[in-house]
Order: C-alpha cells, then structure tokens, then sequence
C-alpha cells in the first residue's frame, strides 16, 4: 500500500508535548488561511489590516509533510510549487522560504506578524523570495531538504509562507492559492 | 480501476518477487536483486499494466538501472495524485540516457525520456543506494 502523508500546519508551541514543540493540525484536505494569528485554525479573524505607510505582514505560516503509513523504503525528493500567478489580490505579495527548525510566528494580532527573515527566524534556509516564481516547470521548483525512511511522522523541511499587504491593497476577502507538494516513494 | 498498483521483479533464474504476493507477504523495492533481474512489471489487479526490459543488451556504455517510484502529487485541496515511474537510466555516449514509464492511476501511461520541462510531474529523481546495483 502507498504511504498516506499528510500536509500539517504547525502552529504554537504544543505544552501537552513539551511546550517547544508545535501543535500540527492536517489540512490535507482543508483550506487554511493566513492571518494576523498564529492560529491552528484561524477562520476569518484578524486579517491582515491594509496600512496607510509601509507593509503589513501575516503571520508566518509553517507546513510540513507528515508520514501517516510509513513507505516501504523511504521518501525523497520533495518539492513545492505554485501556479505561478499572485491571485491574492492587489497590493499583495506572498513570500515563501523552507526553514530546517521550526520557529513560532511572532507579531502583534490582529496588526501584523513578523516579517519572514532570517532575522526573525533563525531556522531559514536562506533569504524568503517571491511564491510564485516556483511554478510547476521542472527548473522551477522549490526543492525542500531532508527525507524519511520507513517510518511516521513529520519529515523534510518546513515550508513557511506569509502574505504581505501593501498600501494599494483591497479591504476584503481577498483570492485563494493553491500551493502543491511533490515527493517521491520507494 | 480501483486496484492499487504493485510492481513485480522477474529474475534470469525464473523467480518472481512481488511487492505484495498472494499470500500477501510484502517485499520492499530495495530488495529487488538487480543482478538477477530481467523484467520489471507494474499490474493493477490481475491486469499487466506495462513491463520494462531489463535483460542485459549490446546498447549503451552501461548496464541499465532500474527506476521505480510513486510520484505524489498534494495540496490542501484534497488533490492526491500518484504516478508510478517505471523504467531504467543507463549512460549512452557519456551521457545519463532515462526511458521512464509514468503510469498513472486512470491506467493512462507515457513514456517519458529526459527528465524537466514544463510538466509537472517529469522532474528529476533523488537516486536510491539501491539503484547502483546493475545485472
């Protein structure tokens, strides 16, 4: 049988489990939002506050891969993608990085989150860019360090994402992305 | 076609070792022995999807190395794609040369070459310690 992995957000820091570790919530097969909150589930509040000056910031967001049914032989090759065109809206930018440890998102709720550096972040593998210049083109992939074996649990790199709002953005609901991961079993 | 796909490795000596057997003894595929083998198959059911030639052969600079994975594709809109890649990789005048059979789940299957462009499922492989070993 093919190995079951799921897609897990990571949010807090999860006191029933040693209070560094992050409560992941599946959302393979739901939605999630980003917001001015580090919530697991964060529905419609705190949005993203357009501002008058400057750039606000989501809260960064944290994915990753969990092994649910462990693969025969291991899992290797992960990669993450979008469809190339920034459908949040106006004024809008998304900026993704892969990180190798996992850091709470920071920032004041409901105004804006830390900016997504590896100043803010010391887990980054390098500087966060554009989303959407990852596109399924071959070349163009983000490639996501690290694999599992046959076993559960989470495995490879975070993928952390965050929506920026500038000055010319539009109060409201704004578009939907979709973001695709790719890996290979054996 | 609801059947999951399986692989099955055909040795030189007559042997089969099925991913999943009728007795539903489970065999990985880093224990296929590649110096036995000469045919690599994928069935759904009892229904033979496609076979990959493996027997040794006067073309290229090298033997051939098997391929196989599950390509999954995911994301948090329910999609949950798998397309088998079933094939070898050999060097042909110094070059890496890859035939790949991307089979997916519909019962559809491609025959690939090299690895990139603009498909979304034709990336390159991360290779195996495994698929070093060659017949």
């Amino acid at each position: 049988m093919a190995a079951t992995i799921r897609i897990m957000r990571l949010t807090g820091a999860n006191t029933l489990v040693g209070g560094a570790t992050p409560l992941y919530t599946n959302i393979t097969t739901a939605s999630t939002r980003m917001s001015t909150s580090d919530a697991a589930v964060p529905g419609t509040a705190n949005p993203i506050p357009v501002p008058t000056s400057g750039c606000n910031h989501s809260m960064w967001v944290t994915t990753q891969l969990y092994s649910a049914c462990a693969p025969d032989n291991s899992i290797t090759n992960i990669k993450w993608y979008t469809d190339g065109t920034n459908s949040f809206g106006t004024g809008t930018e998304c900026l993704v990085a892969t990180a190798s440890s996992y850091v709470v998102a920071t920032g004041g709720a409901g105004s804006s989150g830390s900016l997504l550096n590896t100043t803010n972040h010391a887990g980054l593998i390098g500087a966060a860019s554009n989303a959407f210049t990852y596109t399924s083109n071959s070349a163009s992939k983000l490639s996501v360090a690290a694999s599992i074996a046959a076993a559960t649990g989470s495995f490879g790199d975070r993928v952390i994402f965050q929506l920026n709002v500038g000055t010319t953005g539009v109060a409201g609901t704004s578009g939907e992305e979709t973001f695709t991961f790719a890996f290979d079993e054996a | 076609m609801s059947d999951e796909i399986r692989w099955r490795a055909h040795y030189s000596t007559g042997e089969t070792l099925y991913q999943e057997a009728p007795d539903g003894e489970r065999n990985g595929y880093h224990q296929i022995d590649r110096k036995r083998l000469v045919a690599f198959d994928l069935w759904q059911g009892d229904h033979l999807i496609c076979r990959v030639d493996m027997r040794p052969d006067r073309l290229g600079d090298s033997p051939k190395h098997l391929i196989w994975r599950i390509r999954h594709i995911m994301n948090d809109r329910g999609r949950d794609d798998k397309i088998h890649l079933a094939g070898w990789q050999r060097k042909v005048n110094g070059e890496n040369v890859q035939a790949i059979l991307y089979v997916f789940e519909d019962g559809t299957v491609l025959l690939g070459g090299e690895w990139g462009g603009d498909v979304e499922y034709m990336h390159d492989i991360v290779p195996l310690a495994c698929e070093k070993e060659t017949g």
